[in-house]
């Protein structure tokens, strides 16, 4: 279950690395980008 | 349609999962946690979108015309940019109608001519140059020159194919795509990254 959770964590942090690399996502809109991870 | 009850339901559901994550795994920082979050929205966000897109296209019994359109659409748009909205709903709104002009056009135009298509991928590939990647007024952009290289080899690779493929509908599907595209990426030089914000307003104030 640890394993698990630590993989889907893993995963999560390298879409958010990925997303970052881009100029926009897919379709038509994103989310608010966090804040604090703009500093 | 989905109301603002389904943005705050995967936001709730974004935080939901980060919560559980945040308390059963002891090695992640603020910032992971605040990357995390940031992720599941985009996930759960962009999936909702195409589940409700992809039900309607199937409906409408033009399901590889909006598969080609949406890879089309994957892999210029994050390499490029374009126009965002405000809302999810607006957003929605404007991925739905960017795919139902491309069915559209694709089902109902005949086949262009080459030598007009020619110099549309010859402007395509100036415009690529100038102007990619264009701003994300949310974020910063770091890698610039990688998504500008990038683009160009997405642009190759359509170009190639539209003048490889004998299918009218395809093609033009092809064609509409990139213009869209492209349209987005000079009216977003041209007037700077604020006229996203006003164009959406002006197209969907009824949705704010």
């Amino acid at each position: 279950m640890q394993k698990s959770l630590n993989f889907f964590s893993a995963l999560l942090i390298n879409i958010f690395k990925l997303i970052s690399n881009t100029s926009c996502l897919g379709l038509y809109g994103e989310p608010d980008y966090p804040k604090e991870l703009l500093k | 349609m989905p109301n603002i009850n389904e943005v705050k339901m995967i936001k709730s559901i974004s935080t939901l999962i980060t919560n559980y994550l945040a308390k059963n795994n002891n090695s992640l920082t603020k910032h992971d946690l605040l990357k995390i979050q940031y992720s599941l929205q985009v996930v759960l966000g962009d999936l909702t979108k195409f589940i409700i897109i992809f039900l309607l296209f199937l409906c409408l019994n033009q399901l590889p015309l909006f598969l080609l359109a949406f890879v089309i659409l994957i892999s210029t748009r994050p390499l490029i940019g374009g126009i965002h909205c405000k809302t999810f709903n607006s957003c929605l709104i404007w991925s739905i109608m960017h795919f139902l002009i491309i069915l559209l056009f694709s089902t109902m135009f005949p086949r262009l001519n080459t030598y007009f298509c020619m110099v549309f991928f010859v402007l395509s590939f100036i415009t690529y140059f100038a102007y990619a990647p264009c701003n994300n007024e949310k974020r910063p952009i770091k890698n610039k020159k990688i998504l500008k290289i990038l683009s160009l080899i997405s642009l190759t690779f359509w170009c190639i194919l539209f003048f490889t493929l004998r299918n009218t509908q395809l093609c033009n599907c092809i064609f509409l795509s990139l213009l869209i595209q492209i349209t987005q990426l000079i009216i977003i030089n041209m007037k700077g990254v604020v006229s996203n914000a006003k164009i959406t307003k002006l197209f969907f104030s009824f949705t704010n």
